[in-house]
């Protein structure tokens, strides 16, 4: 870097880190996107003009779901592992949310010193971000339907993915998902993670029952068990796909808690199919880089659950247990169903799938509510459905009927109002709810909860 | 017990969004009809035997990349397929597998395939950036449309693709509000006797069960069976009409408070 090139860089930082300092004490004003946001516009590919030490380890986690877990269990075993780390903050996963962590974590002369830098990035990004980080680690834990009004296909994020990768990278894989499985295919630095049979977890059987194409052949996908909506053991009848190649499985004891992989075990903290992928990713990074057994445990005990994804709301008597998903990602509405599923007590279930409002122009797709697998909901003590929202209430309580379940047993709200789910709920003596919806509709029933409260007690 | 045979082509490569809800609500509104719906599923043209021995055919919207390998495959049985339009039996097309039975196929690097060629209409790629959308950030939005015998159909769209249909080519039905098949001459899809290509998506039967209730009623009758003379809509008819009939009129005010977006068909409604 030429030295005129430097001290504007050196300007550019010290405006980021002052911007850092000011969204710090300003409400409303994100503090981690902002401070990388507006540095970026001032500095043209600002991410590689930092500079960290030839041997700081970077390792950059993708994919449609599970990339935050992935990243804080990875994060976490840094940590325990007594190394230094600098990471991009939950949710802040696109450029200028690298930029923003980037900045809060180097001195004024831009070298970030850490052992690790791991990072969450988002598909869209990858490329950019590989281009100028250039990690020596890329995990990708899944590349799935998501947010189709923007992402059109996952064929799409896949070809975006693609363009991130280079040989000098160790490739982290999800051998059990097609889609990333074939991110391998000729390449010689690839290490695939899986997990084993996780029986009953989103196994479906029956004559609307699919499959998946295949990434590079386009036919279809012959799966031995599927775990979780076209993730698990498979191999494409046609080309070949991952017909030869060694996958190096999780497997889960659920009676014990202990999950074992490569021969050694571990005492799990959480249970589902989902966070296995995630173990999974994380051991297969720790045996990458030689992480002894006693600290990978160190970091399972330690690692918290980001907040907002599961949270448990009283009301009166009633518990409601929220259950986070993302609308037109169908994997986030199967985990939420499988944890209804798990759950054998009586309940009511309240689905607020919501029109989608990401973007512009809004609209009622709700149609990724088909691909998930709503196994035995309907034979599992659910006294109730409400299905509410503004518009696209009667189509989720349509899914519903489309699942066998009965007319009788469902309720329809056409309104976003909590106010009178709350009162609706009022009229069952059941106390157990799950609640399953998107992060700003929580938002609304937290407050609707709030309001409903202090009514309660005039 | 009177039956319809069903036969589902590429149900593990044509899945994209949610397409299988189609068959799900095929299946209810057979029930409805008291007809038993036998579904046969092929990945392949040569695996599904003869067409002629099936009542209806359905193909999923499926992603671009796909496609190409789809055309191929039907290639292989291209006469028997246009036999079995060409007597009037229904086949159901939704979404981007629609290129697969128009003329020319364009993708955005360059390469160009050939469709089944039996609805007159060719196909191209739709560059994000080339969308009329005010962001330029989304290829999808609410779709909806009026056949011409004022049946409405209402649901998404998600395009790829842009489809031009040819002189004398009739449409599907017109946009009252989206994009349909190229958000510029106001045409939804395309139809050759009784083979229907539409954009839209809901899934369409789950969305509007008062389509597939024709369908199976015309199906029945060509049979020679005798069908209930109820209206297609009334909320006997499904089990689950009343709530589409609900939804239709909720999406309907929806659509009609949106911002009016340049290049999005709006007709007063």
């Amino acid at each position: 870097m030429g030295v005129l090139k430097s001290i504007y860089f050196g300007i550019v930082l010290i405006i980021g880190k002052i911007i850092l300092k000011l969204t710090a004490i300003m409400p409303g004003v994100s503090g981690t996107t902002w401070p990388g946001g507006i540095a970026g516009m001032l500095k043209k590919n600002i991410l590689s003009s930092f500079k960290y030490g030839d041997n700081t380890r970077v390792i950059v986690v993708t994919g449609t779901g599970g990339k935050t877990t992935t990243t804080g269990m990875i994060s976490q075993l840094v940590k325990s592992s007594g190394k230094s780390i600098c990471t991009n903050v939950e949710g802040a996963n696109m450029y200028r949310g690298v930029a923003t962590a980037f900045i809060g974590s180097s001195k004024l002369s831009g070298r970030i010193n850490a052992d690790y830098i791991v990072l969450e990035v988002d598909e869209r990004y990858l490329a950019m971000v590989c281009r100028e980080v250039k990690p020596q680690i890329l995990v990708v834990n899944n590349i799935l339907k998501d947010q189709s009004q923007r992402n059109g296909e996952p064929g799409v994020i896949l070809g975006k993915i693609s363009s991130a990768i280079n040989d000098s990278m160790l490739l982290v894989l999800n051998g059990d998902d097609p889609n990333v499985a074939s991110l391998g295919k000729g390449r010689k630095n690839v290490r695939y993670f899986g997990v084993e049979n996780q029986k009953g977890a989103g196994i479906e059987t029956g004559v609307t029952a699919v499959s998946s194409p295949c990434p590079v052949c386009g036919g279809a996908i012959e799966f031995e068990y599927d775990n979780l909506l076209n993730i698990g053991k498979f191999k494409c009848g046609k080309c070949g796909l991952m017909a030869d190649q060694t996958v190096n499985r999780v497997s889960f004891d659920k009676a014990t808690g202990i999950l074992s992989f490569m021969d050694k075990n571990y005492k799990a903290k959480f249970f589902t199919t989902d966070f296995m992928y995630c173990y999974s990713a994380m051991l297969t990074v720790a045996d990458a880089e030689g992480i002894d057994s006693q600290s990978i445990q160190k970091s399972i005990d330690a690692f918290k659950l980001p907040e907002g994804r599961v949270e448990v709301l009283k009301v009166g008597d009633k518990k409601i247990n929220y259950l986070r998903i993302k609308q037109e990602t169908p994997v986030t509405l199967q985990s939420a169903l499988n944890v209804v599923a798990r759950d054998r007590k009586p309940k009511i279930v309240v689905f607020d799938l919501s029109e989608v409002v990401d973007f512009t122009p809004n609209y009622t797709g709700m149609y990724y509510a088909y691909d998930c697998n709503f196994g035995d909901l309907p034979h599992n003590n659910v006294q109730r459905y409400i299905c509410m929202s503004k518009v696209i209430c009667y189509d989720t309580a349509t899914r519903l009927v489309l699942e066998g379940v009965s007319k009788d047993d469902i309720t329809v709200l056409p309104t976003a109002d909590y106010t009178l789910l709350l009162n609706e709920l009022e009229k069952y003596d059941c106390k157990n709810v799950y609640l399953l919806t998107w992060m700003h509709s929580y938002y609304d029933c937290v407050n609707s909860i709030e309001k409903y409260e202090k009514r309660m007690e005039q | 017990m009177r039956e319809i045979n069903l036969l589902w082509m590429y149900p593990d490569i044509l899945n994209l969004h949610g397409d299988r809800g189609n068959i799900m609500a095929l299946m209810q509104i057979a029930e409805s009809l008291q007809v038993k719906l036998n579904v046969t599923k092929s990945n392949s043209a040569e695996g599904a035997g003869d067409f002629n021995d099936f009542d209806m055919v359905y193909f999923g919207a499926g992603q671009l990349r796909n496609m190409q390998a789809v055309a191929e495959d039907l290639k292989t049985r291209a006469d028997n397929i246009s036999s079995f339009v060409e007597s009037g039996k229904y086949v159901l097309v939704l979404g981007t597998t629609g290129c697969v039975f128009g003329k020319e196929i364009s993708f955005s690097g360059g390469e160009k395939c050939q469709g089944l060629g039996i609805l007159n209409m060719n196909a191209k790629e739709l560059e994000r950036t080339e969308m009329p959308m005010l962001t330029k950030e989304v290829y999808g939005d609410d779709i909806y449309c009026v056949c011409d015998d004022s049946t409405e159909i209402i649901g998404c769209q998600i395009q790829r693709m842009d489809f031009t249909l040819e002189q004398g080519q009739k449409p599907f039905a017109k946009v009252i509000y989206g994009y349909g098949n190229n958000c510029k001459d106001g045409t939804e899809g395309a139809v050759c006797n009784n083979l229907i290509f539409t954009n839209t998506m809901g899934p369409l039967m789950s969305c509007n069960p008062w389509l597939g209730r024709k369908i199976f009623e015309d199906i029945l009758q060509k049979k020679g069976e005798s069908v209930e003379n109820s209206p297609v809509d009334s909320p006997l008819s499904v089990s689950y009409m009343d709530y589409a009939v609900e939804s239709l009129k909720l999406k309907k005010q929806f659509i009609k408070e949106k911002k009016k977006l340049p290049g999005i068909i709006y007709k007063e409604f």
